[in-house]
């Protein structure tokens, strides 16, 4: 997938298979194009919904909000910035909005990410049965370590990892998704892998 | 936004970890939810794709001017129709504009009949009776009992014709029972009388000044007329006051003087009794009776008989109110 350029304030959809001209191309009537969108997006923002929300049916339940929104705003779409960012927009919304449902009010800008809580539920990740010798050799356990681990991030960095290893948005793309500083959304990066590094170093060292 | 500048740094990525991640997040969502939103996707643009779009879009365009030329076209027909019936009304401007003065003038004198007046569409149903002379009378007349005077005349109109005919009746009376040499100064039918000259001037119809004729005489009476042929009943009624109105004209005095200096009149022949004179003279039987016992002591008995035949008949409990005498004599006549 070839990432689109900014020229003059919008970006070069130049290229016909970049994702916001095929978002173009439906919001034109080209049924295809989306269906080529969706292929291409439906797993990032299906898993960044999962690892927020821990619950299969609740994330298909957001899921499904999310690409119906999508579609019922597709005539109001500009190309002013990357799809992915537009529509990691639309889902990170839907999912504050099920938070704020649900009493999950949290992801309200902490920044100070540095505190004694996180450094617990890192040590405790460290510390967990998992990290057992006998179950490291199992590929399984890598995958269970690491959803463990980031559950028991903070939101909002939580957030930002998704964000960058499921939708593959920048720094910026990012602080503009979640509405953060660029450099809150950094820190809130650097601590989210130091911890998860802490998950995985178990893992490492055998 | 999207410049690589702005891609996280490699302290930031872990690629130990992005593979990781990588390996272990696979989850995709269920084929199902898949299935729901292509299709809800494909809907969204089935039911208004932009092509379907421009084409419902379309017909308004082509369509639009014909319907507002089609429209300036008929509004321009309107207006040029009436602008020609505007030319065409203003030619007899001068006929039309007559008549409105005549409605202005309300009571003054109406114009004079031989005066040319243009028809004038009225109102059908604004003076019916006039509708009824209209059927009767001529063309000419039916143009003038059209014009808006005679609205003001027709409440009016009838007891002018009364008065009109009552003139001409006793005039004829005055001829049949005054000597023709020597006219009765009571029944002079040709002086005009003061005060029913301005009641009814234009009704007069054997006032000799023409100037004095009403716009519509023979409208107004041919509507009489014509109302009294219509309706039998009220004909009779109005008949029976039209002869009393001849009889009050030709003997103006009040009825018992009539009834008390009848007297003198017996003495002359007179012509038959009439029932108006006998509704006359039924406002006070008792000197209706002294004036019958006074012609049957004169030997006139028909003209008695006549008088107590109408007596018998106007007069509540006639016989009984009669002398033996004039009884008798009712019984006998034939």
């Amino acid at each position: 997938m070839r990432g689109p350029t900014l020229a003059g304030g919008t970006l070069d959809t130049a290229t016909d298979d970049s994702d916001e001209a095929l978002m173009l191309a439906y919001a034109a009537g080209d049924a295809a194009s989306f269906d080529r969108l969706y292929a291409r997006h439906k797993g990032g923002v299906y898993r960044y919904l999962l690892r927020h929300c821990r619950d299969a049916g609740i994330a298909d339940e957001l899921f499904q909000d999310v690409w119906m929104n999508a579609i019922r705003v597709r005539a109001s779409y500009a190309p002013t910035a990357r799809f992915t960012t537009w529509l990691y927009t639309l889902a990170h919304h839907r999912l504050v909005d099920h938070w704020r449902a649900t009493g999950h009010a949290r992801l309200v800008s902490i920044d100070d990410d540095d505190d004694g809580d996180t450094r617990a539920i890192v040590e405790s990740i460290a510390a967990s049965p998992l990290a057992e010798p006998e179950t490291r050799a199992a590929a399984a356990e890598l995958g269970v370590r690491l959803t463990r681990a980031l559950a028991a991030l903070p939101p909002e960095q939580r957030d930002a990892f998704l964000l960058q290893y499921e939708g593959g948005l920048s720094l910026a793309e990012i602080a503009r998704v979640t509405g953060a500083g660029t450099e809150t959304v950094k820190s809130r990066l650097r601590y989210a892998t130091t911890k998860l590094r802490s998950a995985l170093r178990p893992l490492r060292d055998t | 936004m999207a410049n690589e500048s702005d891609r996280p740094r490699d302290d930031t990525r872990d690629p130990t970890l992005a593979a990781g991640w990588r390996t272990q997040s696979r989850e995709m969502p269920p084929p199902a939810l898949d299935a729901a939103i292509l299709a809800a996707a494909h809907r969204a643009v089935g039911s208004a794709p932009r092509a379907a779009t421009a084409e419902a879009l379309r017909p308004p365009r082509w369509w639009l001017p014909f319907a507002a030329a089609a429209v300036i076209g008929v509004v321009a027909v309107g207006l040029v129709q009436l602008a020609s019936h505007d030319v065409i009304d203003v030619a007899p401007a001068p006929a039309p504009m007559r008549v409105p003065e005549a409605v202005n003038e309300g009571a003054s004198p109406a114009p004079d009949a031989t005066m040319p007046v243009a028809p004038m569409p009225a109102p059908p149903a604004a003076t019916p009776p006039q509708d009824l002379a209209q059927s009767t009378v001529p063309a000419p007349q039916r143009s003038a009992a059209r014009t808006p005077t005679l609205d003001h005349a027709a409440p009016a109109s009838t007891p002018v014709a009364v008065e009109a005919e009552r003139r001409r009746e006793a005039e004829r009376r005055t001829a049949e029972v005054a000597p023709p040499t020597t006219p009765a100064p009571a029944a002079e039918p040709a002086a005009p009388s003061p005060a029913a000259k301005p009641a009814a001037p234009a009704a007069e119809p054997a006032a000799p000044s023409p100037a004095a004729k009403p716009a519509a005489p023979a409208g107004v009476a041919a509507a009489t007329r014509e109302h009294a042929t219509t309706a039998p009943g009220a004909a009779k009624l109005e008949s029976a006051q039209a002869q009393g109105a001849r009889d009050r004209a030709a003997a103006p005095a009040s009825a018992p003087a009539a009834a008390s200096g009848a007297a003198g009149a017996l003495t002359q022949p007179r012509a038959a009794f009439s029932r108006a004179e006998a509704i006359e003279l039924a406002r006070d039987p008792d000197a209706w009776l002294a004036r019958i016992g006074k012609l049957h002591d004169a030997g006139r008995d028909d003209e008695a008989i006549a008088e107590l035949h109408e007596f018998d008949a106007l007069v509540p409990a006639a016989r009984e109110r009669m002398p033996i005498a004039l009884r008798r004599l009712l019984e006998r006549a034939p």
